[in-house]
């Protein structure tokens, strides 16, 4: 930034960047944006493939056990899920209105917006927990208490495929990857949380400046990532055969 | 990176989550219907759109440049390597008369 | 790339400036501290750091392979108490080998040091996670040793399924979480890169203009971020399965063990070309130099680059063809893995065609250049056959796979390693490495790696299983070999590490380009100042510009 020019430049052509502390090693705001950003989003081509290990397991046994999943999935509710899908869209349009706002430079729009975010994040993890909670009522939870007697019709109800009794192993299998998937995804959530109250906690502090919109744009990239995984668990897990 | 020449206008994030909301309608509804082994295309597709959806306005991959775009599909184009190649095996294991392949 | 600082000829000459001025910015001197090493974010200080603790994994996991082939001497087990003392050994060698100092060797160590400053910038993007990357390396190194010295690990580095989750009684979840831990080093090396290489260049550094060692660590990184991750997620299910018995690769409870080696292999076989991609970046950068000609074929050695780096992740099949995996899958592994073969060639041949009519100079860099070229052939020519399927069936879990790994490994990434260390040694310490005591290590490790590892070829073929720490008597004479060759090769990587630390010292100080390269590393003082470049270079020229009329004239 020793160049006026540069620094006017960068100035001029990026009116919100330039409140964020320009780091010594970058020549100028732009540069330092476009790093972060791209960093990511790198960052996030790791978590699909984080998540893609286990997805591609899931893919392995769902194809290999159909009935098996279908039979399994019906234990879940997708009505509690469709609600949970419903919090974490609703989490979603709060953090872009929160990044908006940054763009905006409305502190006040970005911390209620964050503020909102955390609020439907929490709903999220709470709904979450219920389910759980029930499931483990219902030795669903896999290991030595697993128990499962496979309703009236389930099994010859599934489409396309020859009834047979169904492999119960298979069917705690569903519940491992469901246990998995869910729980993994609740942990990004919570780390996605803790970040969130310490961005909210800056900015309320005026410790980073709202109208700066690297860390809540950064941020909130990582939370809309956690949201698209969530708009694959809920159909692979919930909607494999609903009656 | 000019995207500040591209604020997405309030109204446009209401669509966009209405558009949302509509398609988990959507994908409940189709989970409802008899469609058999279908249901996961479908339901797929759902999830799909949405997934783009998101990632094209609320994450403003529409206004990036080309490489975050690259960098977002390439993620998934990898996670659909690691898909089929691995799948390609369960799914021929048996058509030969070979015990074990 | 500024013509007028590049030194047609290789001979050094004194720095304008020398003397304690010059020397007092550079980033060695630039703070004393312990704290200021700890703390650091400089990428050079970071390279450092690395380099140091990496240098301690690889003479452990040596002085491991050393009690390895000692035991093999012998046909019957002597050394060790038992075989499972001796599983331990290998697997532990294998373990630190691979996560602990092939990963990281080159890109950790020279890539650190060198990407910024090769594409003209102060830093890498994110100076504090390099940093952090150091740390997290350093806690899963650490974790692993501790797990190592209290009993160690005996499943092999490949960590299979059902043995792993079911039946061994040894700490495979603690080394499994150091394998784990030590991934997000890499996984946070690479981002690093990925973003720098994106967002950091100097003007006028266009890709067609990006020095090839950029380009291969481009494409390792990319590896690096897409397959560390699926390793990571697939530790985490063999630790669940271990800890809960609620698996999902148990066969009792309807899972399948091959489904582990699938999504290991997913990650572990592109992590092969984490190893050697960078090695051929290092190759791309002493070649030329010492060839005095531009690099042949620059697009085209760009575009094999990242072409491998895009078929490592459809190849990883070949690992399995004697598992359980069906038949057509090993087909169609089989003929993907058979289309590596073909930019693996473009490298090779457009080595030979940078050197074809060119001044060749032997100095060690270009003797460990040549050496790797070689030995890497020998191991990339294996590795074919290795793909066939019918011919796998027949040498699979031999020495020959054991052979073709360490040509590749120790012939093809060490050797590199070593050489790009020679070569940017001025550089980075700022001293003249002894160059009649280079050569002649260069040569130990050359006579000693084949004297090692071709007996092995041997062996394999005549169907001595890998693994086995008693054999029939009729492959001692191989194995006697074997072991000689090894005993040379540590004596041949031993001598590197006393001149290297006795340079600090007693070498001559470097000139600012004492191989007259070309490259915006070699227009910085060596060592380099702690921000790099006074100005942000400006680079108007094409890569690797020798000069052809000078080979002509002379």
């Amino acid at each position: 930034m020793s160049d006026p020019a540069v620094a006017l430049a960068a100035s001029a052509s990026s009116v919100e960047m330039g409140d964020v502390p320009l780091a010594h090693h970058f020549d100028d705001p732009v540069q330092q944006h476009e790093s972060a950003v791209l960093g990511m989003w790198a960052f996030l081509a790791t978590e699909v493939m984080f998540f893609g290990g286990i997805i591609a397991a899931y893919t392995v046994y769902r194809a290999i056990s159909q009935d098996e999943f279908a039979a399994a999935s019906q234990r879940l509710s997708p009505a509690l899920g469709g609600i949970n899908t419903l919090v974490l869209l609703g989490s979603s349009l709060a953090v872009a209105l929160a990044v908006r706002g940054s763009q905006m430079r409305q502190r006040k729009t970005v911390l209620i917006m964050l503020g909102l975010t955390m609020l439907l994040g929490t709903a999220f993890l709470g709904i979450k927990a219920y389910e759980w909670s029930l499931e483990f009522g219902h030795h669903l939870a896999p290991g030595p208490n697993f128990h499962f007697e496979a309703e009236h019709g389930e099994a010859s109800a599934s489409a396309s495929h020859a009834s047979g009794p169904l492999d119960l192993r298979r069917v705690q299998m569903f519940f491992v990857f469901y246990f998995f998937m869910t729980g993994l995804h609740a942990f990004h959530m919570i780390i996605g949380l803790a970040i969130l109250a310490i961005l909210f906690v800056q900015i309320f502090r005026r410790r980073l400046p709202a109208t700066g919109e690297r860390p809540v744009e950064i941020v909130g990239l990582y939370w809309h990532f956690v949201d698209i995984v969530w708009v694959f668990l809920y159909p692979l897990l919930y909607l494999i055969e609903v009656r | 990176m000019t995207h500040e020449n591209h604020h997405v206008s309030l109204r446009g994030y209401l669509i966009t989550f209405g558009a949302l909301v509509g398609l988990l309608g959507l994908a409940i509804l189709v989970a409802y219907l008899p469609l058999g082994r279908f249901h996961l295309t479908a339901t797929l597709i759902v999830a799909t759109i949405k997934a783009v959806i998101i990632m094209a306005i609320f994450m403003h991959l529409r206004f990036s440049n080309r490489l975050t775009i690259a960098f977002a599909s390439g993620a998934f184009l990898w996670l659909g390597i690691l898909i089929t190649l691995t799948l390609s095996d369960y799914l021929s294991r048996g058509l030969l008369a070979i015990p074990g392949k | 790339m500024s013509g007028t600082l590049i030194e047609p000829r290789l001979d050094p000459r004194p720095d304008p400036v020398p003397g304690p001025k010059a020397d007092a910015e550079n980033y060695i001197a630039v703070e004393h501290s312990v704290k200021s090493w700890l703390l650091t974010t400089d990428h050079k200080r970071i390279g450092i750091l690395y380099m140091l603790s990496i240098t301690l994994f690889f003479f452990i996991g040596g002085v491991m392979a050393t009690i390895i082939r000692m035991e093999l001497m012998t046909p019957r087990g002597d050394l060790l108490r038992s075989g499972d003392e001796y599983n331990r050994m290998f697997t532990q060698h294998g373990i630190i080998m691979i996560f602990f100092f092939l990963i990281p060797s080159i890109p950790a160590v020279l890539g650190n040091f060198l990407i910024p400053l090769q594409i003209g910038a102060r830093d890498l993007a994110f100076p504090k996670l390099n940093l952090l990357s150091w740390y997290i390396f350093m806690v899963g190194g650490m974790f692993t040793l501790g797990v190592m010295l209290t009993g160690g690990v005996d499943t092999g580095w490949t960590f299979y399924t059902p043995f792993s989750s079911m039946f061994s009684n040894t700490h495979v979840i603690a080394t499994a979480l150091g394998v784990f831990i030590v991934g997000f080093s890499s996984i946070l090396t690479g981002l690093n890169f990925i973003v720098t290489i994106h967002t950091m260049r100097a003007p006028g550094m266009t890709w067609g203009r990006l020095p090839l060692f950029c380009w291969a660590h481009y494409a390792t990184s990319l590896v690096q971020v897409l397959g560390t991750p699926v390793l990571a997620v697939t530790i985490v299910l063999l630790g669940l399965e271990r800890i809960l018995r609620i698996g999902i690769f148990d066969p009792k409870l309807g899972g399948d063990p091959i489904l582990f080696q699938h999504m290991f292999w997913f990650y572990s076989h592109p992590a092969v070309y984490i190893m050697v991609l960078p090695s051929f970046g290092v190759l791309n950068e002493i070649i030329p130099c010492f060839s005095r000609r531009p690099v042949f074929g620059y697009k085209f050695m760009a575009g094999a680059i990242l072409a491998i780096s895009m078929l490592g992740f459809l190849v990883w099949g070949h690992h399995m063809f004697v598992s359980g995996q069906s038949m057509y899958s090993g087909m169609i592994f089989a003929i993907l893995s058979l289309l590596v073969g073909i930019p693996s060639g473009i490298k090779v041949f457009n080595w030979t065609a940078t050197m074809y009519k060119g001044q060749v100079i032997g100095k060690t860099p270009m003797l460990y250049a040549l050496g790797f070229v070689g030995l890497f052939t020998i191991g990339g020519l294996t590795g074919l056959m290795l793909a066939s399927l019918a011919i796998d069936v027949h040498v699979h879990d031999t020495y020959f796979v054991v052979a073709h790994f360490h040509y590749i490994m120790v012939g093809g990434a060490t050797m590199a390693y070593l050489g790009g260390l020679h070569f940017w040694w001025p550089k980075i310490s700022g001293r003249m490495y002894p160059e009649f005591w280079g050569k002649i290590a260069a040569m130990i490790i050359f006579i000693g790696f084949n004297l090692t590892f071709f007996p092995q070829f041997l062996l394999g073929y005549l169907g001595m299983p890998r693994r086995y720490y008693e054999y029939k008597p009729e492959f001692q004479i191989l194995h006697v070999m074997s072991t000689a060759g090894a005993s040379i090769l540590a004596v041949g990587f031993l001598i590197p590490l006393v001149y290297f630390i006795l340079s600090l010292w007693y070498s001559p100080r470097a000139p600012k380009n004492p191989w007259g390269a070309t490259g915006l590393e070699w227009t910085v003082a060596s060592p380099p100042p702690a921000h790099n470049f006074d100005e942000t270079p400006i680079v108007t020229e094409p890569p690797y510009n020798y000069d052809h009329d000078e080979v002509d004239h002379e």
